[in-house]
C-alpha cells in the first residue's frame, strides 16, 4: 500500500530520496576507504612483530658525545640486553643490530648492500625467511666466523657469485655466503618514527666481526663502534608489551643514568596511536557526511509533508472507515521509512561501485566490511525515520471531519 | 425493539475566534434497530454535525450518546475509531473514494483496520461489489467510473463490514434523477435486511423514501 502510493509519485520519490542517495554514498566511501588504509597501517606496524620492544640509539648532540664519553657510557651494547632479559621476566628473546658503514664488493652499480650486524637470534624474532641455507648460528658469533647472509635482491645483483658457498667481499674482508633471505614484500611507502627494513638489499654480518673491518681505530672510533643501533627485544605475549616497555625503560635508565642515548619504541605503542588518530579522522569525515545525510532527511520531511496535505482526503476517509491515530501515523512513517531504505540502498550500491572506481586512485586498497555497509544503513533508516515522524504525526491528528471536507 | 441509538440532551459547539457558536442545542434523538430515518433542513441548521456526532467522528460538548447499548460520548479517539471500524458506514456526498486505489481495494480498505484474515476481506469485499452488480469493475480506478458506480462501489464498502448503522449524507446529491433512484433502491434494499439508516438529504423524493422524516432547525428538531 505505501509502496503503491510511492509509485503513484515515481519522480518526486526519486528526486526526494536523492540527498539520502548521496548521503549513505559518501559514508560507505569513507569508511571503506578509511578502514582499507586502517589496515594497511595495521600490517605495517604488524610486521615490526606487535610482540617486541625496540630500543634505539639516538644520534647525540656534540656536547652529549663529549659527557658521555667522560662516564664512559657506550650507547646501547648486548650487556644492556642481557641485563634487560635478566631483569624482566617478560621478555623472552633480545638480539642486537649494527648498521655497518662499510661497503660490499662486487655488486652492480644500482644497489648498494647494506651491511649490519647481528645477533642469531635477530632472524627469529623479526620472522626473517630463509630462501636457501641457514641464518647465521651462535657458533658464527662466537668463532668470529667469517660468513654472511644476504638479502634476495644482492644474491640476483651478484648473479652468479650470488649463491650459497660464493665469497662476497666486504671491505677488505671476504666472508662466505652461507644462506639467502626469501624475497622480502617491501611496502609502498613507510614513514613513522620506525619502518620495516628492506632485507631484499642487505648483507647481514655475525655480531663480532665488523671490529675486523675497521682499517683505523681512533678512540673516538672505538667509543661509536661499542654501541648498537638497536636492541630488539621479544615479549612472550602482546598483553605484557605496553607493562614490560615501561620496565624496560626503568632497568634502561638505571644503565644509563645520565644521558638519554637511546629511545624505547613499541610498534604496539604506535599501532595504538594509529588506531586513535585513524579513529578520529574518520569520525571527522563521517561527520561531514553526516551532514548530508541530514539534508538528506530533510528533503524526506519535506516530500512528506507534500504528500501528508495533498492526501488529506484519504486520511479522511481512512479514519472513518475505522483507521485510528496510529494506524495512520505508521502509514506514513513506513512511506518515509520504505523511501529512506531504498535511498540508502540505491547509496550503498552507488557507494560500492565508486569504492571500486577509486581504487584505481588510492594507493591502499578499500575494505568493504559489514560496518561500511550496516552503518550508513542505519543512519539512513534512522533519519528516515526521524524526518517521517514529524510528517506521520500531523498526519494522525488531523481532524477526520476537517478532513473529510475537502 | 431496543435503541440503537439514543442521544440525549446533546449539544455540541464550535469555538469561532473568542466566542462559541451552538450548532447542537439540548437534542433528544433515539432511534431503534433496523428504522430507516431521514433529516432534514435548510443548510447550516445542524444536520452534518449530528451526522458526524452520531458516526463517532465528533464527540459532543454535552449530553451522552449510547450507541447499541454502550456509551460512546467519553470515549477516547482510539476506541471511537473502533466503534466505526465495527458498527458504522458511511456514505458520502462526493463518494469519496481512494483515487489510487482499484474498486476491490477501496471495497477492502476497512478491513485494514479490523481483526479479519486478508482471505475473509476479500471475499466479503467481492460479495458486496456483487450485490452492487460491479464485478466486472472490480480493477478499475474510481476516475474511470461514472458517478452511480462511484457511489455504488461507496455502498459495497459500506456493505462489506455489515455495520450496524449506515450513515449517508446527501448519497444522491451529485447523481442525476435516475441514477439517485437506483442508489436510493440499494439503500432500502440494506434497511431491508435489517440495517438502520440515516439519510441526511434536501430532496423531499429522498426523504420520502424513509419511514420517519425529521426536519431540523437551527440545532434542534421541530
Amino acid at each position: 500500500m505505501a509502496l503503491a502510493s510511492l509509485y503513484l509519485n515515481r519522480l518526486r520519490s526519486l528526486l526526494s530520496v536523492l540527498g539520502i542517495v548521496f548521503g549513505v554514498m559518501a559514508v560507505i566511501i569513507i569508511i571503506s576507504v578509511g578502514e582499507g588504509a586502517k589496515i594497511e597501517a595495521l600490517r605495517q606496524i604488524e610486521r615490526l612483530g606487535t610482540r617486541n620492544v625496540y630500543i634505539q640509539s639516538v644520534t647525540l648532540t656534540e656536547e652529549k658525545k663529549k659527557q658521555a664519553r667522560q662516564s664512559h657510557i657506550f650507547g646501547l651494547t648486548l650487556d644492556d640486553a642481557r641485563r634487560i632479559e635478566n631483569g624482566c621476566k617478560t621478555v623472552v628473546n633480545a638480539a642486537g643490530l649494527k648498521i655497518l658503514n662499510v661497503s660490499v664488493m662486487g655488486t652492480p652499480q644500482e644497489i648498494t648492500p647494506q651491511v649490519i650486524s647481528i645477533t642469531p637470534s635477530y632472524g627469529k624474532i623479526l620472522m626473517l625467511k630463509i630462501k636457501s641455507g641457514r641464518f647465521i648460528n651462535k657458533q658464527d658469533v662466537m668463532l668470529h666466523k667469517e660468513v654472511c647472509v644476504i638479502g634476495h635482491d644482492v644474491s640476483t645483483a651478484l648473479g652468479k657469485y650470488g649463491h650459497i658457498g660464493a665469497i662476497l667481499r666486504v671491505e677488505n674482508h671476504l666472508f662466505k655466503i652461507v644462506g639467502i633471505l626469501d624475497r622480502y614484500h617491501k611496502n609502498s611507502d613507510d614513514t613513522g618514527t620506525i619502518s620495516a627494513r628492506n632485507y631484499n638489499e642487505m648483507v647481514l654480518l655475525p655480531m663480532g666481526v665488523e671490529a675486523w673491518l675497521k682499517r683505523k681505530k681512533t678512540r673516538q672510533m672505538e667509543s661509536e663502534a661499542q654501541g648498537l643501533t638497536e636492541l630488539i627485544l621479544q615479549v612472550d605475549t602482546p598483553e605484557h608489551v605496553l607493562n614490560t616497555a615501561l620496565v624496560i625503560k626503568r632497568i634502561m635508565g638505571k644503565i644509563h643514568p645520565d644521558i638519554q642515548s637511546y629511545q624505547i619504541v613499541s610498534p604496539l605503542e604506535l599501532l595504538n596511536q594509529t588506531r586513535k588518530t585513524k579513529k578520529m579522522f574518520s569520525l571527522f569525515l563521517l561527520t561531514i557526511a553526516s551532514v548530508s545525510l541530514v539534508v538528506g532527511g530533510i528533503g524526506i520531511m519535506n516530500i512528506m509533508l507534500a504528500t501528508v496535505s495533498e492526501r488529506k482526503k484519504e486520511i479522511g476517509i481512512r479514519r472513518a472507515v475505522g483507521a485510528n491515530k496510529i494506524h495512520i501515523l505508521f502509514q506514513f512513517l513506513t512511506e518515509a521509512a520504505i523511501l529512506t531504505m531504498a535511498g540508502g540502498i540505491i547509496g550503498i550500491c552507488f557507494g560500492i561501485l565508486s569504492i571500486f572506481l577509486l581504487s584505481y586512485f588510492i594507493p591502499w586498497e578499500s575494505a568493504i566490511t559489514a560496518k561500511a555497509v550496516f552503518i550508513p544503513l542505519i543512519i539512513s533508516s534512522l533519519t528516515g525515520l526521524c524526518s517521517g515522524i514529524y510528517p506521520a504525526w500531523s498526519a494522525a491528528n488531523m481532524d477526520p471531519i476537517e478532513a473529510l471536507r475537502i | 425493539m431496543s435503541d440503537l441509538v439514543s442521544l440525549k440532551d446533546i449539544s455540541k459547539t464550535y469555538p469561532l475566534g473568542q466566542a462559541f457558536v451552538p450548532v447542537l442545542k439540548n437534542l433528544d434523538f433515539h432511534l431503534n434497530e433496523g428504522e430507516f430515518a431521514a433529516i432534514m433542513g435548510p443548510s447550516g441548521s445542524g444536520k452534518s454535525t449530528l451526522l458526524n456526532v452520531m458516526g463517532c467522528l465528533d464527540r459532543p460538548t454535552s449530553g451522552t450518546y449510547h450507541l447499541d447499548g454502550e456509551d460512546v460520548s467519553k470515549l477516547s479517539d482510539g476506541q471511537l475509531s473502533a466503534v466505526r471500524s465495527v458498527k458504522i458506514g458511511f456514505i458520502f456526498q462526493q463518494f469519496n473514494l481512494i483515487q489510487h486505489f482499484s474498486v476491490q481495494e477501496n471495497v477492502s480498505m476497512p478491513f485494514l483496520y479490523s481483526h479479519i484474515s486478508p482471505q475473509l476481506a476479500c471475499k466479503k469485499s467481492l460479495q458486496a461489489i456483487e450485490k452492487v452488480g460491479l464485478s466486472h469493475r472490480i480493477n478499475h480506478k474510481p476516475f474511470e467510473l461514472s458517478g452511480g458506480e462511484m457511489q455504488r462501489v461507496a455502498i459495497a464498502r459500506v456493505m462489506a463490514t455489515s455495520p450496524k448503522l449506515i450513515l449517508a449524507d446527501e448519497p444522491t446529491g451529485n447523481l442525476d434523477s435516475k441514477t439517485g433512484e437506483r442508489i436510493m433502491d440499494l439503500i432500502s434494499e440494506l434497511n431491508n435486511l435489517g440495517t438502520t439508516i440515516v439519510v441526511v438529504t434536501h430532496d423531499l423524493h429522498v426523504a420520502s423514501r424513509a419511514h420517519t422524516i425529521y426536519t431540523m432547525k437551527d440545532g434542534h428538531f421541530v
